[in-house]
C-alpha cells in the first residue's frame, strides 16, 4: 500500500468520524452557476446548515430571495418550514405567497412559524430539522442572541445531518459569529440586468465569507431564474475581489460595518 | 356572598367572626340586606330586611357592600370546580349551581357519598352549602333554597317537597302574593288542586314550574361547557405537584383515552386537560391537532410541549387532586385531511411536526397559505393556521411577462405611506422617501392598474396604479399611487406595498 493511498484511507476514516464533514451522507446540491459550484467544490452540502447574512435591513428581501433559491436547489417542491422572528415581519414585511410562487416555489408546501424571540426560533428550528421528509428549514433570526451560539449551531448541524433536511439560517441584524455552519454568505441586493430598462429578475450580490472545506472570499453576482430553478452568474462585479483565504477568520476586517436601524 | 368576604378576610389574615356580618345593597330608596352570615341569621337578620331595622335590632354589625361581579365570578369558579363531579354543570345565579349527576354517583359511593364529599370539600374551602338531590333540577333547587336540602328518593318529589312554601316556585312576587291571598301557602296546597284553573289564574309558566318541582316534567340544564366525547380522569389521594408526577399521570391518562378512541375508530382533534387543584382552582389547557390523533405517545408529547409553552406556568399550589383529559371534538380516523394540497405534504412526519409546532407556539403562529380568488394583492394569498383543512379558492401565480416577477416576496400590509417625487399625472416615482431614507429610482415599469372590488363593501373605492421600481443600489420595490392627479378633491397618496428580492 503506497503512502498516497494510505492517506486517502485515513482521510475517509476521519471524514466518517467528523460529524460536520464537508459532504456528509446526504450529498450536495449545485447552485446552477458553473464557476460558483466549482469554487464550492461541487456544491453546497445537503443535510447541513448554511448561514446567510443580509448586509443591511434593506437587504433582507434579497437575502430571503437567495435563501428561497437555495432551498429550491436543495429540494425542489419539498415541504419547507420558514421560522420567522416577529421583528423581521415588522421590518421586512410579511412573506407573500404569490411572490413566493412566482419564484418557482410551491407555496402550498410552505409553512411559516412566527416566533417571539431567538430562543423560541431555535427550539422550533431544532424540532423542524429533526423531522425527516422536509426539504429545508429556514430560520430567520433577528439580532445577536446569546442563545444562537456555537453550541446551538452545532445542535442545528447535527439535527440537519440526522434528517437530511438542509438548514438555512438567515441572520438578520447580526455580525458573523463562530458557528458550525458549513458555509457562510453575505448577501446584498444587486442591480438587475434587464435590457428593457425595467426591473428584472431577482439579483443578488453574494460573498462567500467562509466555507469549512475550501477557500472563501469569493464574490459573485447572481440572478435567480425561475424557469430552470437555478442561479446564473451575471458579469458585472463578478470574480475574486480579495485573495481567497483558507478558513478566513471570523468577522474579518473589510466587512462593512453594521448600523442598528430604527 | 358572606363566604366570599370571610375567605378574603382569612386570606388577608384579618380577624373576623366577632360580630354578625351582613352585606347591603341599595334597593329603590332604602338600603337593604342582601346577605347575612350564620351568626347574623341566628339573631334574626334575613336578606330583604331594611338596613336601618337590622341596625336597630343588632347594633354591633359588620357591614360590607354588595359586589355582584365578584360574587358571580366566584360562582363561576366554583362551577368550574364542580366539574370534578359531572361534566354537566350549570350556574344558577345568584348563588346556586346545578349538576346533572345521572350515572356518576356510583363513582363517589352513591348519592349520600357524593353529598358528603361535596359538603366536606366545600366546607374546607370556606363555603356554607345546602345540597339537594332530586329527580329534576327545579325540585333540587327548591329544596336547597327553601327546604333543608337532602336526597329525594326516586319519584318522591311530591311528597318531599310538599311542605315548602309557595315562594319556592320563584315565580315572581306578583304570583306569590296572589297565591298567598288565595290561601295557597304551600306546594302541597297547589299540588292538590286541578292545574287548569291555576294556569288560567296565574299563567302557564307557574304550572310548568310546579310540574318541574313535583318531578312530573324535566327540563335539561344548559351546561356551561361543551360536553366531551371521551374522558379519562385520575384522582389522587395525595395531591400531586411535581412536574414528573404530572407528566406520568398524563401519560397514563393519554393511554386510557387513546384506548377508548381506538375502540370507537375515532381520533381526537381538540383535547382538553383540566387540572383540579386541591384548593378549588381549576386550570384548563386546550390542545388542537391538525389530524385526528389517537397515538398515546404523540398526545403525551404534545401535552408536554403545551405545558412547557404556557405563559403562566402551571401552578400546582398545594397540589392537584384530580387530572382529567377529555376529547372535545373528534373525527373518524378514516377522514383524511384534504388540506396542504393532498400530495407531498401528506407525509405523516411533516403533519406530526406541524401539530407539535402548533401545540408549542399556538395554532395561530404556525401558518400555511391558500390562494384566494381575488386580484387585490393582499387578498390573493391568505395565511391560515397550518392545522386547518381549508381549501384554496384560487391558484398561485405564474411568473409575470418577460420572465420577471410581478409580485414581491414580502408584502407590507397595511402599506406604509411614502413621500414621492413623480412625473405627473401618470408617471412612475423618480425619488421616494421611506423610513427616513431617500431612494433614487433608475428603473421603473408600470402602471399595473388594480381596481377595488366594488362587489365587496369596503371604504377602499379608488383604483391603485402599481409600479415596479429599482433604485441605484438595485433594491426593487412595489409601490402604488392611490387616486389620480387632477381628478377628484382627495389628495393623491403613494404607498409602498412590497419588496422584491
Amino acid at each position: 500500500m503506497n503512502k498516497a493511498r494510505q492517506i486517502g484511507v485515513l482521510r475517509e476514516a476521519l471524514a466518517s468520524l467528523d460529524p460536520f464533514g464537508e459532504t456528509g451522507r446526504h450529498g450536495v446540491f449545485t447552485l446552477g452557476a458553473g464557476p460558483v459550484d466549482a469554487a464550492l467544490g461541487g456544491g453546497l452540502a445537503r443535510g447541513a446548515v448554511h448561514e446567510i447574512y443580509p448586509a443591511q435591513v434593506f437587504d433582507i428581501a434579497a437575502a430571503a430571495g437567495f435563501v428561497t433559491g437555495l432551498s429550491l436547489r436543495a429540494a425542489p417542491h419539498a415541504p419547507l418550514i420558514w421560522i420567522r422572528h416577529r421583528r423581521s415581519e415588522i421590518e421586512a414585511g410579511t412573506l407573500y405567497a404569490q411572490g413566493f410562487a412566482e419564484m418557482g416555489a410551491a407555496s402550498d408546501q410552505l409553512v411559516v412559524v412566527h416566533v417571539d424571540d431567538v430562543a423560541d426560533g431555535l427550539r422550533a428550528s431544532l424540532e423542524a430539522l429533526r423531522c425527516p421528509g422536509l426539504g429545508a428549514v429556514i430560520f430567520e433570526s433577528w439580532g445577536t442572541s446569546k442563545h444562537l451560539d456555537l453550541t446551538a449551531s452545532r445542535r442545528l448541524s447535527l439535527a440537519a445531518q440526522e434528517s437530511g433536511a438542509t438548514g438555512l439560517v438567515l441572520r438578520v441584524m447580526s455580525e458573523p459569529e463562530p458557528s458550525a455552519a458549513a458555509t457562510r454568505w453575505r448577501v446584498e441586493t444587486a442591480p438587475s440586468s434587464d435590457p428593457l430598462g425595467m426591473p428584472g429578475r431577482a439579483a443578488f450580490s453574494t460573498r462567500l465569507l467562509r466555507q469549512r472545506s475550501g477557500p472563501s472570499g469569493w464574490r459573485w453576482n447572481l440572478e435567480w431564474n425561475h424557469e430552470t430553478l437555478g442561479f446564473a452568474q451575471t458579469q458585472a462585479l463578478s470574480g475574486l475581489v480579495a485573495a481567497p483565504h483558507r478558513d478566513r477568520p471570523i468577522g474579518s476586517p473589510g466587512d462593512p460595518g453594521w448600523a442598528e436601524a430604527g | 356572598m358572606t363566604d366570599r368576604l370571610v375567605r378574603l378576610a382569612i386570606q388577608d389574615g384579618r380577624k373576623q367572626g366577632e360580630h354578625p356580618l351582613v352585606v347591603v345593597a341599595r334597593k329603590g330608596n332604602i338600603l337593604a340586606l342582601v346577605g347575612a352570615d350564620a351568626n347574623a341569621r341566628r339573631q334574626g337578620l334575613r336578606p330583604g330586611l331594611a338596613f336601618a331595622d337590622a341596625k336597630a335590632r343588632v347594633p354591633q354589625l359588620e357591614v360590607a357592600e354588595h359586589d355582584e361581579t365578584a360574587d358571580a365570578d366566584l360562582l363561576e369558579r366554583l362551577a368550574d370546580w364542580c366539574d370534578r363531579y359531572s361534566p354537566l354543570v350549570a350556574v344558577e345565579p345568584p348563588d346556586g349551581i346545578v349538576c346533572d349527576i345521572t350515572g356518576v354517583s356510583h363513582l363517589f359511593g352513591g348519592e349520600a357519598g357524593l353529598v358528603a364529599d361535596m359538603e366536606n370539600r366545600l366546607r374546607a374551602q370556606g363555603f356554607a352549602t345546602r345540597i339537594a338531590i332530586a329527580g329534576t333540577a327545579r325540585a333540587a333547587r327548591a329544596l336547597a333554597r327553601f327546604g333543608r336540602g337532602g336526597i329525594v328518593p326516586v319519584g318522591a318529589e311530591a311528597h318531599s317537597l310538599a311542605g315548602l312554601p309557595v315562594e319556592a316556585l320563584e315565580a315572581g312576587e306578583k304570583t306569590t302574593t296572589g297565591l298567598r291571598r288565595a290561601g295557597l301557602t304551600s306546594i302541597a296546597d297547589l299540588a292538590a288542586r286541578p292545574r287548569k284553573p291555576l294556569a288560567a289564574r296565574f299563567g302557564d309558566q307557574m304550572t310548568a314550574i310546579l310540574a318541574q318541582i313535583l318531578g312530573e316534567i324535566d327540563r335539561p340544564i344548559t351546561p356551561r361547557r361543551p360536553l366531551p366525547d371521551f374522558v379519562a380522569e385520575q384522582r389522587f389521594a395525595d395531591p400531586i405537584g411535581l412536574m414528573d408526577d404530572i407528566v406520568f399521570a398524563l401519560t397514563t391518562l393519554s393511554q386510557n383515552l387513546c384506548k377508548s378512541l381506538d375502540r370507537h375508530g375515532q381520533g381526537g382533534r381538540c383535547f382538553e386537560a383540566a387540572f383540579f387543584r386541591a384548593d378549588g382552582k381549576v386550570t384548563r389547557i386546550e390542545l388542537l391537532s391538525g389530524q385526528p390523533l389517537k397515538e398515546a405517545g404523540v398526545l403525551t408529547r404534545l401535552l408536554e410541549m403545551r405545558l412547557e409553552a404556557l405563559i403562566d406556568p402551571l401552578d400546582p399550589g398545594f397540589g392537584f387532586d384530580m387530572i382529567r383529559l377529555s376529547v372535545l371534538a373528534g373525527d373518524d380516523m378514516a377522514a383524511i385531511q384534504s388540506g396542504l394540497d393532498g400530495k407531498a405534504m401528506a407525509s405523516g412526519e411533516v403533519r406530526d411536526l406541524i401539530d407539535r409546532l402548533s401545540a408549542r407556539f399556538g395554532a395561530g403562529s404556525v401558518q400555511r397559505f391558500v390562494a384566494n380568488d381575488s386580484h387585490l394583492p393582499e387578498r390573493a394569498a391568505r395565511a391560515i393556521p397550518a392545522i386547518s383543512d381549508e381549501s384554496p379558492s384560487g391558484v398561485w401565480r405564474q411568473m409575470g411577462p418577460f420572465g420577471v416577477p410581478a409580485r414581491p416576496l414580502f408584502l407590507f400590509y397595511p402599506a406604509p405611506t411614502i413621500e414621492v417625487i413623480a412625473e405627473v399625472p401618470h408617471g412612475p416615482p423618480r425619488r421616494f422617501q421611506w423610513r427616513r431614507a431617500w431612494f433614487d429610482i433608475v428603473k421603473a415599469e408600470g402602471p399595473e392598474r388594480i381596481s377595488p372590488e366594488w362587489w365587496r363593501k369596503t371604504s377602499d373605492t379608488r383604483a391603485r396604479d402599481y409600479f415596479r421600481i429599482e433604485d441605484t443600489a438595485g433594491r426593487r420595490f412595489w409601490v402604488f399611487r392611490y387616486g389620480f392627479y387632477g381628478i377628484g378633491t382627495e389628495p393623491v397618496r403613494w404607498y409602498l406595498h412590497g419588496v422584491f428580492p
